[in-house]
């Protein structure tokens, strides 16, 4: 079905670069979404807290303005954003090639993306419990820290699964412009150079890796839920 | 204690105009008196309770504790005094990631000077004693039925050594036994601890059998203020009637006769009254409507009997009845609309 010539490709990609690959796709993965984290749990916790019925209200131009940005950053789409971060690479890592040279447009990107997430999952958590907790005389930073985080850490959980899983698809996106890993390979070989049985395996790695990303979130999320016991 | 004074609160509706919620609400809730405020949904007994701690800011007037008046405080010294007044839901409110013991030691640890987390623990299980679940301090919240729940929602609200516990329908959502256990809980405490509780309540069997002074809330609106026995047996509003006599309405079927309304507030439950006054003056009256239950050995609720046509049979019943302790017997003529 596929010739020697490219039975033989596949095995020196997966000899030689696969393994490599499949790393700086993990890194690709992982590192941006945490750093999203960093940066979008406490936007979207500002995001509830500082709303006009939050527990502590900002001024609402303000609030505002942090809506606008995050909707226009989620509006533009990720490879134009990436090709506008690139010279933020330069300057931050100095390279815009390379997985890590990806790691910041991926961040910039799923940010506030994670942010409306966790904005959601702390939307769900019950307003009566919060209210309980300002009768007890709780003060806004330990609402956070005790009512509404540990309260949605189920729903952040998943959605940190979902966050994920969307950064790496756009970490493959950017094998386009040199990024790295399993997308790279699969850019290279599915489309400059067209091979498509590397294409294929490339593809499949990258199921089996986002299937392995939503097992472990699911069970991780099943255990850390105490209202399904 | 709890002054409420010229105490109004409005919201703002949609089209620019204002919903008087409350208004013009005097108050005065003693040290360890079970005080209770009833009204109907929307009579805003809610925004009241929630006036009282503050969750709700009042649009005018004051709430003062013991002297202090809350509505002039800053946050901090508002978080503060909430510590010493704890509140009760009907839904409960239970932080669900949490175990039962750990809720409890929640409003513990809000208070941080107040030592470690093993000194929390060894209160919470004496809470736990106290409300008597202390099998249950591993379980989570979905692992409990609704009276547990609640029992632990107690349990968090004594922890931090409150002068007041405000119940806000707190057996709303309970079934009727579950509901005398948790009512005689907090008659319990009241009694044990000396805590001031305010029930609020849309139901007249809860405050007649845990309160001593209630309020009737009406359109936001206090239409009548007293002791339990008082305005149970005698109310002098409509609204109070509507509260007191949900029922009333079916007694329209017997326009001709006088009826007489009795009204049990720990009358002996031994007692056997109507067939007494058969025995002894042999004198047969209806029983139009009887809605009474026992709790010991006293009885509680009320009855509506029909009075014989003849007017000095009628008159004679009407000594007799007036005279068994423990009962009040008024001629009903007006609450049937």
């Amino acid at each position: 079905m596929f010739s020697e010539k490219s039975l033989e490709l596949l095995r020196n990609i997966m000899q030689e670069e696969f393994l490599t690959a499949v790393g700086e796709s993990l890194l690709m993965t992982f590192v941006p979404t945490l750093l999203a984290f960093v940066i979008g749990l406490p936007l979207g916790v500002l995001l509830v807290t500082g709303d006009k019925d939050g527990i502590h209200p900002l001024p609402q131009p303000l609030m505002q303005a942090v809506n606008l940005i995050i909707n226009l950053m989620r509006s533009i789409p990720f490879l134009i954003l990436l090709i506008m971060v690139l010279p933020l690479s330069k300057l931050m890592v100095g390279t815009r090639v390379g997985c890590k040279a990806m790691i910041i447009p991926l961040t910039v990107a799923a940010a506030p993306f994670v942010a409306r997430l966790v904005e959601t999952s702390i939307r769900e958590v019950d307003p009566g419990v919060v209210e309980a907790a300002q009768a007890m005389g709780a003060g806004t930073m330990q609402i956070v820290g005790k009512v509404l985080i540990p309260e949605a850490k189920p729903a952040l959980l998943s959605n940190l699964t979902v966050a994920l899983i969307t950064v790496c698809g756009y970490g493959a996106m950017s094998g386009a412009v040199g990024g790295g890993g399993l997308g790279t390979i699969a850019i290279n070989y599915g489309y400059y150079r067209p091979n498509p049985l590397v294409l294929y395996v490339m593809v499949l790695a990258l199921v089996v890796l986002v299937q392995l990303i939503q097992a472990v979130g699911n069970w991780i999320v099943r255990r850390s839920d105490k209202r399904s016991r | 204690m709890i002054e409420i004074k010229q105490l109004c609160k409005s919201f703002p509706m949609p089209d620019g105009s204002q919903l008087q919620a409350l208004d013009n609400i005097n108050l005065t809730i003693n040290d360890g008196e079970i005080f209770g405020i009833i009204g109907l949904s929307g009579a805003g007994k809610s925004t009241l309770v929630r006036c009282i701690n503050l969750l709700e800011r009042p649009t005018s007037g004051q709430v003062l504790l013991d002297g202090k008046d809350l509505t002039a405080m800053g946050p901090k010294e508002l978080r503060k005094a909430r510590q010493g007044m704890s509140m009760i839901f009907q839904g409960f409110n239970l932080l669900m990631q949490r175990t039962a013991l750990e809720n409890i030691c929640f409003p513990l640890e809000l208070n941080g000077l107040r030592g470690e987390a093993g000194w929390r623990k060894k209160r919470a299980r004496e809470l736990l004693e106290i409300v008597g679940l202390p099998d249950k301090a591993d379980s989570y919240p979905s692992q409990l039925s609704g009276g547990q729940k609640q029992r632990i929602a107690i349990a968090r609200a004594l922890a931090s050594d409150p002068k007041v516990l405000l119940c806000d329908e707190a057996t709303s959502a309970l079934d009727p036994t579950t509901t005398q256990s948790i009512l005689a809980l907090l008659k319990e405490l009241n009694r044990s601890l000396g805590v001031t509780v305010v029930v609020i309540t849309h139901e007249m069997r809860v405050v007649q059998q845990i309160c001593s002074r209630v309020a009737i809330l009406d359109g936001g609106v206090i239409q009548e203020e007293g002791a339990v026995a008082d305005i149970f047996s005698n109310p002098r509003t409509e609204a109070g009637r509507r509260l007191v006599m949900p029922e009333g309405k079916k007694i329209h079927v017997l326009p001709e006769n006088r009826l007489v309304r009795l009204v049990f507030n720990g009358a002996s439950a031994g007692e056997p009254i109507i067939s007494g006054l058969a025995a002894k003056q042999g004198i047969m009256l209806n029983i139009i409507s009887a809605d009474t239950r026992s709790i010991g050995d006293e009885t509680f609720g009320e009855m509506v009997l029909g009075l014989p046509q003849d007017e000095t049979e009628a008159a004679r019943a009407l000594i007799y009845l007036r005279e068994v302790p423990g009962v009040t017997a008024e001629e009903v003529t007006d609450y049937v609309q």
